[in-house]
């Protein structure tokens, strides 16, 4: 009975096609740097038509400094928006942190940049930074709109 | 204009690497239960983004149930009790208002566990269990 109500439904099974989410990972450093006022910025490429579904930062050697801290994974329109400034006290090595399901790009579900773009994680600094080391993963939808 | 924008970036789209999730599936019976909970192991390391659960023999003895799913820091963290029961049909994941949930997953720095509570008295009851794998390497 089960495989008769398959037969019966328009589009069936044999109509899909399987696309894989995975996590995109970088690595970065404090050579990666680029700084703006009182903030130091990784800037991560984003290519056209990609479907971001969540992110999380992990800071495997810490970000020098006395008044260093972690300001958040976002983009140019919410530099906090994957993973919110205060996911992380300080700039201090330690575990993998992922955005919260209250992150705004979170709360919608995820973002679709339809234009190339950047992802951002930025830090307040108070003076120039010499360590600082770690990854950023996005996980990528595996869906593109293109037709 | 676009491929000038992607070439001022550092790191650039070619340092990438693709990481994939993945559910690591255990099979459960109320025989691996000690003193009512069925322990999972976690290693050190491990960022689990859900859990699932399915019961393929219904639990009976007692007062049948399962009572949540949790971790060293609660018995429900992941699955609270009013939403799952000792009859499942189906498969039952944490919700997003669930505390490792809606924190995005949890990251295990140490070597630890995830944990389902059932009913005492238990004379049947099997099923799955599944965890997903973030896939990522702290």
């Amino acid at each position: 009975m089960a495989i008769t109500t398959q037969w019966m439904v328009s589009p069936d099974e044999r109509d899909s096609v399987a696309h894989l989410p995975y996590w995109k990972e970088y690595s970065w450093t404090h050579d990666d740097f680029v700084t703006e006022t009182a903030a130091a910025v990784v800037h991560f490429p984003m290519p056209a038509d990609c479907w971001v579904l969540a992110g999380a930062v992990q800071i495997t050697e810490t970000v020098d400094g006395t008044a260093q801290d972690f300001d958040g994974l976002g983009d140019d329109s919410d530099p906090d928006g994957w993973v919110a400034d205060g996911s992380i006290v300080g700039a201090t090595a330690g575990g993998i942190v992922p955005g919260a399901l209250a992150a705004a790009y979170m709360v919608t579900g995820g973002k679709h940049y339809t234009a190339v773009d950047v992802i951002t994680l930025t830090f307040e600094v108070a003076a120039d930074v010499t360590t600082g080391e770690g990854k950023v993963w996005l996980l990528i939808g595996g869906l593109t709109a293109e037709v | 204009m676009s491929i000038t924008t992607q070439f001022m970036v550092s790191p650039v789209e070619a340092d990438s690497e693709a990481k994939l999730p993945y559910w690591k599936e255990f099979d459960w019976s109320y025989a691996d239960a000690i003193s009512d909970v069925i322990y999972f192991p976690v290693v050190a390391g491990d960022f689990i983004l859900d859990v699932a659960v399915s019961v393929t023999t219904a639990i009976t003895g007692g007062t049948p149930d399962i009572e949540g799913v949790g971790d060293a820091a609660g018995a429900t963290t992941w699955i609270a009790d009013a939403n799952i029961t000792g009859a499942v049909a189906g498969i039952v994941n944490s919700r997003p208002a669930e505390t490792n949930k809606a924190t995005g997953g949890k990251y295990y720095s140490t070597n630890s566990y995830i944990k389902m509570t059932i009913s005492g008295s238990a004379a049947t009851g099997a099923g799955k269990f599944w965890m997903l794998m973030s896939g990522l390497e702290a």
